[in-house]
């Protein structure tokens, strides 16, 4: 891109794609942790219920790391015929991708949004011991989202630009150009 | 011609299923095929603990609900959750009358209108040892699955377990638990005698499943369609308590085939049982909100007749 | 059956055309799932395909999965999975396949872990791939004997796939745990033969072991072993020990594996981030496309498809062995589309009042159905043993899916074995009265 503010907000996006990445690392790490206070508590004869934390965890591990993911090449996809058409044939396929992308997971953002704000009005609480209200582990899984719409849509319009694609790093064959 | 989509929890050959299937032939048959209902059953389409919500937000129009799982969201969902509040299924009904009001208005004030309940048959302990008295329970390492189950596995003298459904069988074998308390129903759901020998049967804790529908669809239906869905809904309450009566019996038949000592709990576990209850009792109406305890009192004063 | 017909077609056509286009796995199920939702149902798409997506994503079994893909970050990064080879070199270097049976043992062991197909391949495969490519294996037998192996997750006690079918048929969980032991233990054999007589035919292909090691060396080597057999002790100590249940030893494992990257010294800030970020990066991934799945298994619920299918079958009245081939088939070709469980959730309710009419036990259609499903993780477009080997080799699916025919191939030997002789199933549980 070409304007002066471009640096700045590709700067600004990877931070929060990265910020995200590192976040859902740390809430994997947050899996372990509860699962070892479980296993602690139950052995002194305490009973915690680590089930559904641990599962919040992998949400928030899951959801906040797609978009890392997506940029890192991570999310597998099959190039085998990408790989084999001409460059101009394959941008225009690439661009296709990223626009199935950014529509679908647009479209789920949009309602994954709405199922934390229907939570937060049904007043929907997890049923087990710790009884958490089920919007805050949602809006992580939310969020994740929303960032890999973003991500798709800075691709879409990145490529569009005639920027590479940014996920090429992890695909099966480096392109050859 | 109306199509609804139900979604219920539990596998085709549990009483409950059945008792929907039976509900939804005579509501198309009566209505003449007017309004056809769709079933799937066993989590196939949603899952049991997210049922309610989809009921709400108008995913599907129908499902069965299993109430104790929302004791998180209301109080009043607990209380059939309390170890001796009824003791028989003869309570357990004026339990259910006495909560119906209560349960319609809330539910209605969140769109959606329960048109049956049905009780679970009473829980019991599962044990390696017969259980002869209140002794007999002490240092078990009991497998729960809620806060009120924990208050009675530690009252009771238990280690109570609290472990998901899916690590029951493998737990078992690895000595982690060498207990359960449950019904009949789901002892013989997890097989419970590959594991243990003695079924000791307290007659407490009936718990209700409801079905739930979205009150914009039943709304929506003609009114005679309506009309039948109802009164079809009451008539499978009533057959669903004695569907759980006999399905209690059949399925403690069921352990039995398989070898397991079937008991009655001992006098002093009873006692001790109730005496929980009591205790517990007293932090419901603790937390419970005005209207509720009035579900409670109004519940006490039809025993008393 | 008209629509059926259409909307599996439809299924077939999106799923393949997606794919191939190069849109990404999980955004492909999910997109797939949107339009069959939206094109054959009258259904709230929007929010069923939010709220699925959430149920699916947060359960308390798939908590082991980021554990042990992280587990084997760490021990990929420590010396381990070197020491490991090392010492096992001098014992299996010189059988035909050589360090090729590593990945079928491994796996084998990972399973008694493991509930899952795709955590035991990843697992096994983080710390193999790199040290037998090292060690000059062709790059082909060595994705073929994880991705086959892998599969192993389901079959060998705890798998999670069982216990929803036990649920399901009302059997016995332990019964059918302990009935996937010899299967399993044949299929271990048959893969390992199969590895074996491939590594004779073609010498060339294979590299050239060291000459024979005298027994003091050989001894000496089982020295470098031990970290990992210790670790394989604990994990598996704590389950059967009742100190953890299987989901919980995930994180015995992490630990452990920290443990031992910090006795090897190789346990630094910079290793431990790197090797917590790609574990993120592939739990993200799998774990997305599980949920993906779910979506699509949703909408493909909603259209009704797999019953109906089911249903279908059950018209055509058929005898018991030609029964059990044709629900094999209609599983096989579910499983090029859908993910395992759900597939046992959807046709269940129409499928086991058929077998059970057709005097089929139910404990032993149980192992057949989990074998045809280990069989699904490797058939291409979605297969999840092939999406994990590729984001471990960078190799395309194709190459994947054929490295791991063969496998394929064996598992439905396997299937004909244990319909000849049942007793390799039952033999177990009848001895557990
Ligand atoms: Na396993
Ligand atoms: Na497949």
């Amino acid at each position: 891109m070409s304007t002066a503010a471009a640096p700045i907000l590709r700067r600004v996006l990877d931070g929060l794609y990265t910020a995200a990445g590192y976040l859902a690392a740390a809430f994997l790490v947050g899996i372990g942790v509860t699962i070892v206070v479980q296993i602690a508590c139950r052995h002194l004869g305490i009973t915690f219920d680590s089930t559904e934390l641990a599962g919040f965890c992998l949400a928030a591990a899951t959801f906040l790391g797609l978009a890392h993911t997506f940029r890192s090449g991570a999310h597998v996809r099959i190039t085998l015929a990408t790989d084999r058409l001409p460059l101009r044939a394959r941008r225009f396929v690439e661009i296709a991708n990223c626009l199935v992308g950014s529509a679908a997971i647009g479209f789920l953002a949009w309602h994954a949004t709405a199922l934390v704000l229907q939570s937060l009005d049904y007043h929907d609480v997890s049923p087990g011991l710790l009884a958490i209200p089920f919007w805050i582990p949602q809006a992580g899984f939310a969020l994740g989202i929303v960032l890999f719409a973003l991500a798709l849509i800075d691709d879409l319009v990145s490529q569009v630009f005639g920027a590479a694609p940014s996920y090429a790093a992890g695909d099966a064959d480096q392109h050859a150009e | 011609e109306t199509h609804w989509t139900m979604a219920s929890g539990y596998p085709d050959s549990s009483f409950f299923t059945q008792n929907i299937r039976q509900f939804i032939e005579a509501v198309e048959e009566r209505t003449g095929g007017e309004l056809k209902i769709d079933l799937r059953a066993n989590d196939s389409l949603i899952k049991l603990d997210a049922i309610k919500r989809a009921v709400q937000s108008g995913q599907i129009q129908m499902g069965e609900v299993r109430l104790s799982s929302y004791g998180n969201e209301a109080e009043i969902f607990n209380l059939d959750n309390i170890p001796g509040i009824a003791n028989d299924f003869g309570q357990a009904w004026t339990l259910m009358e006495a909560q119906k009001p209560y349960f319609d208005e809330m539910f209605g004030k969140n769109g959606m209108a329960v048109i049956s309940y049905t009780a679970w048959p009473g829980q019991g302990f599962y044990t390696d040892a017969p259980i002869e008295s209140l002794a007999d329970l002490e240092d078990l390492k009991l497998r729960i699955y809620s806060q009120q189950t924990q208050k009675l596995g530690e009252e009771l003298g238990a280690e109570a377990i609290i472990l998901p459904f899916a690590e029951v069988p493998q737990a078992f074998a690895t000595n982690m638990i060498n207990a359960l308390w449950t019904s009949a129903q789901t002892g013989t759901d997890v097989q419970a005698w590959d594991y243990v020998d003695t079924f000791t049967y307290t007659g407490t804790m009936h718990q209700k499943n409801a079905i739930l529908v979205n009150q914009r669809a039943l709304r929506a239906l003609p009114e005679d369609v309506r009309d039948i869905v109802i009164d079809e809904g009451e008539k499978a309450t009533a057959r669903g308590w004695d569907m759980a009566k006999a399905a209690g019996d059949e399925r403690v038949e069921v352990l039995r085939e398989h070898g397991m000592t079937i008991a009655d709990a001992p006098e002093d576990v009873l006692v001790r049982i109730t005496e929980i209850g009591d205790m517990l009792t007293e932090e419901w109406l603790a937390k419970a909100t005005d209207d509720e305890k009035a579900v409670y009192e109004s519940y006490k004063a039809a025993l008393e007749k | 059956m008209d629509m059926t017909l259409i909307a599996g077609l439809t299924l077939a056509v999106l799923v393949s055309g997606f794919l191939a286009m190069g849109v990404w796995v999980s955004v492909a199920l999910l997109a797939v799932g949107m339009v069959m939702m939206q094109a054959f149902t009258f259904a709230p798409m929007g929010s069923l395909m939010a709220s699925t997506l959430w149920d699916a994503s947060w359960g308390w079994a798939l908590t082991s999965l980021p554990l042990f893909v992280w587990m084997g970050e760490i021990l990929f990064r420590s010396n381990l999975s070197r020491d490991m080879f090392r010492g096992l070199a001098p014992w299996v270097g010189r059988l035909p396949g050589g360090l090729l049976h590593v990945n079928v043992l491994g796996c084998g062991v990972m399973a008694a872990i493991a509930g899952s197909s795709a955590v035991t391949c990843a697992t096994i495969g983080r710390m193999s791939v790199p040290e037998l490519e090292r060690r000059g294996y062709p790059l082909r037998q060595t994705i073929g004997t994880l991705a086959g192996s892998g599969t192993m997750g389901l079959l060998i006690p705890p798998s999670i796939i069982m216990i929803v079918y036990g649920v399901s048929a009302e059997q016995s969980i332990a019964r059918l745990f302990i009935a996937g032991v010899v299967p399993g233990l044949a299929l271990m054999l048959l893969f390992s033969g199969y590895v074996a007589v491939w590594s004779l035919l073609n010498r060339d292909a294979m590299p050239d072991e060291p000459t024979r090691t005298p027994l003091r060396e050989k001894l000496l080597a089982l020295r470098s072993l031990a970290p990992s057999i210790g670790l394989v002790i604990l994990v598996i100590g704590s389950i059967y020990g009742g100190f953890a249940t299987p989901t919980e030893a995930a994180v015995i494992g992490v630990v452990g594996a920290l443990l031992l990257s910090g006795a090897y010294r190789t346990l630094s800030w910079a290793s431990f981030r790197d090797g917590l970020m790609s574990a993120m990066r592939t739990s993200c991934m799998i774990s997305f496309i599980i949920g993906a799945a779910s979506c699509l298994s949703i909408a493909v619920a909603f259209v009704d498809l797999p019953r109906q299918l089911a249903a279908w079958v059950g018209t055509l009245g058929l005898s018991p062995m030609i029964l059990l081939c044709v629900l094999g088939v209609l599983i096989l070709i579910l499983g090029c589309f859908l993910e395992g469980i759900s597939i046992i959730v959807l046709t269940s309710s129409v499928m086991l009042p058929m077998i059970e009419a057709a005097g089929i036990d139910l404990v032993w259609f149980g192992i057949f159905l989990v074998i045809l499903i280990e069989a699904a993780q490797i058939t291409p477009p979605v297969g999840f043993n092939l999406f994990v080997m590729q984001s471990l080799t960078g190799q395309n699916i194709l190459f994947i899916a054929r490295a791991a025919l063969p496998y394929f191939v064996l598992l439905l030997v396997l299937l004909g074995l244990i319909i000849l002789f049942p007793d390799i199933v039952l033999g177990l549980p009848k001895l557990m009265g």
